[in-house]
């Protein structure tokens, strides 16, 4: 063997080769209700197109209280994993964020106001007559930065209620109504920002014409009179998201 | 910044497999009566009382009375026109061509009609007959018993010899008192579709393999229509023809005929109802407790649709889980003081298809929490059965 050929074993021998199939992993998917609906309609609306993972199960905490090396085990090893939900609107809460900036160290999160709002218990109370309509805002906000990154300002919103209780006046037609009756309406953010450069969406929030049977069977067992529902926001490009819960008296 | 991103054109990729299960058929749902459904949808007409019979019974895998039961076959039995059991009765046909019998056989017409309406579907052709063959003779199959299997078990294809029954052939030698129900002889015979891999039938109704004797390959017994999931069994050469039988049947006892049968299967066929008939091969020819009756493998076809997310290595290292963020809007999962050299990650424990509207389609989900961070490069590879 010429010793140019030993040579060149040699300097094999250094370098390491990752087995790429490690990294493939193959899933199951389950069809959801309205990629089922879509498959019934035989009309080409089943058109896969693009795809988001989600993390719901895992708690980040653990990471801080833990520190990064045992907290990453703990979530890998003691996080159970649901069942995939043929819900589609509980299937997947929170999605993973691809950003170009990869030192980011705060994120903006999404904050809502409106009058007489309680925002720190994300709670909105209304009447089905009186106080049936509130205006709400939701924003995004950050702390100890000055600013947003640009391109973390989402340029429109998703909103979903349920269809039975809430809508929001002066919208078009809810843009979908799963089978679950949650409607969702694409809004368009405002055109004026947050000091911070944030996006914003002022949107109107009304309660349904909703009868006292209704009540009788979605009202809370402590108090009939009351029908809780929570609503979803979540920026399109950002898929930062904010739920609060609504409730509704039959006054 | 974006929450989806989008497949490319090679990304996904469809593809066709098939799976195979194992079906077992105890013998005590072929024998059991409480896991044979009857459908007495036929009654005698003229003088009463009458016979009631189904056209054929159903075995279910438990108490068909049950919710939770299965339907695996369906059990019938059915002459050609030139069978001799059919001539020897010497029927007149009226002018509608409808053939008349004596008063004492019993549903000839019905047994002519299954007959006819399995030829129709499975040869094309009403008025042909079965026949089964070795390497040398062709044998008519002139009575058959015909056994249906029912699509969740069959699925969409009986895989070739992977077939075999097990039954008694003889009737029980103990005919005191009647051994219309009772067990019959207990030496066993099997049936298989061995050599059928070789030998590959095509007829209007499908692929067929030939049911041959195990003991004997040269010595077929019936025909298995593999893509309808049809057993077509020659009653001739499956039973003992000349063993004595004997037991109440039902009859038309107005008309004077008895109703307490004695003579051999071949009569049975004549004077019985397709009830007595199913129901003596059913009760007394698949004796034993929980032993295999009937086994095969299936064969179901599943398109795939396969799709690969790739993850590269800049893409999904952040998450809007609001565990991610701390109230301080910092992401928890980079350590105060070491931002220079910690880098953010996340854990993957779910992918959604989404469709250019944003609608959630289907999601797959993982057995536990994959991490993604900037130092790896995942292939997610999501298949989608229909």
């Amino acid at each position: 063997m010429p010793s140019g050929t030993r040579r060149a074993i040699k300097k094999d021998k250094k370098v390491g080769f990752l087995q790429g199939d490690t990294n493939n992993l193959i899933l199951d998917a389950v069809l959801t209700d309205k990629g089922r609906e879509f498959l019934s309609r035989n009309d080409g609306s089943f058109s896969v197109i693009k795809f988001a993972p989600g993390d719901d199960e895992v708690d980040y905490t653990l990471i801080q209280k833990f520190g990064r090396t045992v907290g990453k085990e703990k979530i890998e090893k003691n996080t159970p994993i649901f069942e995939a939900l043929t819900n589609g609107n509980l299937s997947q809460k929170y999605r993973l964020v691809s950003v170009s900036n990869p030192n980011l160290i705060r994120l903006p999160t999404l904050t809502f106001t409106g009058e007489s709002v309680d925002s720190v218990n994300k709670l909105v109370q209304m009447g089905v007559t009186t106080n049936k309509q509130k205006q709400l805002t939701v924003s995004q906000t950050i702390t100890n930065e000055n600013s947003i990154d640009v391109e973390l300002r989402d340029s429109s919103f998703i909103v979903e209620m349920s269809n039975l209780f809430l809508q929001i006046p002066g919208a078009n037609a809810p843009d979908n109504i799963d089978s679950q009756q949650r409607a969702s309406y694409i809004l368009v953010r405002n055109a004026e920002s947050t000091d911070l450069g944030g996006s914003k969406l002022t949107f109107s929030l009304a309660s349904k014409a909703i009868t006292p049977s209704q009540f009788a069977i979605y009202g809370s067992i402590a108090n009939k009179n009351v029908i809780s529902t929570f609503v979803k926001v979540y920026g399109v490009l950002s898929g930062a998201v904010i739920e609060f819960e609504v409730q509704i008296s039959q006054v | 910044m974006a929450i989806f991103k989008e497949f490319g054109s090679d990304d996904i990729k469809t593809s066709k497999s098939f799976l195979n299960q194992l079906i077992d058929i105890v013998t005590t749902d072929i024998s059991s009566s409480t896991s044979r459904r009857k459908y007495q949808v036929f009654v005698t007409g003229g003088l009463g009382p009458g016979v009631t019979s189904s056209l054929f019974q159903t075995v279910f895998d438990q108490d068909f009375t049950l919710q939770t039961a299965n339907a695996i076959f369906d059990m019938t039995v059915g002459f050609a026109t030139g069978s001799e059991l059919v001539v020897n009765e010497n029927p007149t046909i009226d002018s509608n061509g409808k053939y008349l019998f004596s008063s004492t056989t019993l549903m000839m017409r019905e047994k002519l009609d299954i007959y006819r309406l399995m030829a129709q579907n499975l040869l094309g052709d009403a008025n042909e007959e079965f026949t089964v063959n070795n390497a040398s003779t062709v044998f008519p199959i002139k009575e058959a018993v015909f056994i249906c299997f029912k699509r969740l078990f069959a699925r969409d294809q009986i895989k070739r010899e992977t077939f075999a029954l097990r039954y008694n052939p003889s009737a029980s030698a103990s005919p005191t008192g009647g051994n219309l129900a009772k067990v019959g002889n207990p030496t066993t015979k099997i049936l298989t579709d061995i050599n059928s891999s070789t030998n590959k039938l095509f007829t209007f109704g499908g692929q067929v393999s030939t049911v041959v004797d195990s003991a004997t390959s040269s010595n077929p017994i019936g025909v298995l229509f593999i893509d309808r999931g049809v057993l077509v069994l020659d009653v001739s050469r499956a039973f003992g023809q000349i063993e004595p039988l004997s037991g109440v049947i039902d009859a038309i006892t107005s008309l004077g005929v008895d109703p307490n049968f004695t003579g051999s299967l071949k009569s049975l066929l004549v004077s019985g109802s397709i009830d007595d008939i199913v129901d003596h091969l059913a009760s007394t020819r698949f004796s034993g407790s929980d032993e295999t009756a009937i086994t095969f493998q299936n064969i179901t076809n599943i398109n795939s649709t396969l799709f690969f997310a790739r993850l590269t290595a800049d893409e999904f290292n952040y998450s809007s889980n609001p565990t991610y963020v701390d109230t301080d809007s910092r992401i928890r999962v980079i350590d105060e003081g070491q931002e220079e050299t910690q880098k953010s990650f996340t854990f993957i424990t779910s992918l959604g298809l989404y469709d250019a509207s944003d609608n959630l389609l289907a999601v797959a989900k993982v057995s536990r929490p994959v991490q993604k961070d900037a130092d790896r490069d995942i292939t997610l590879k999501v298949r989608l059965d229909y």
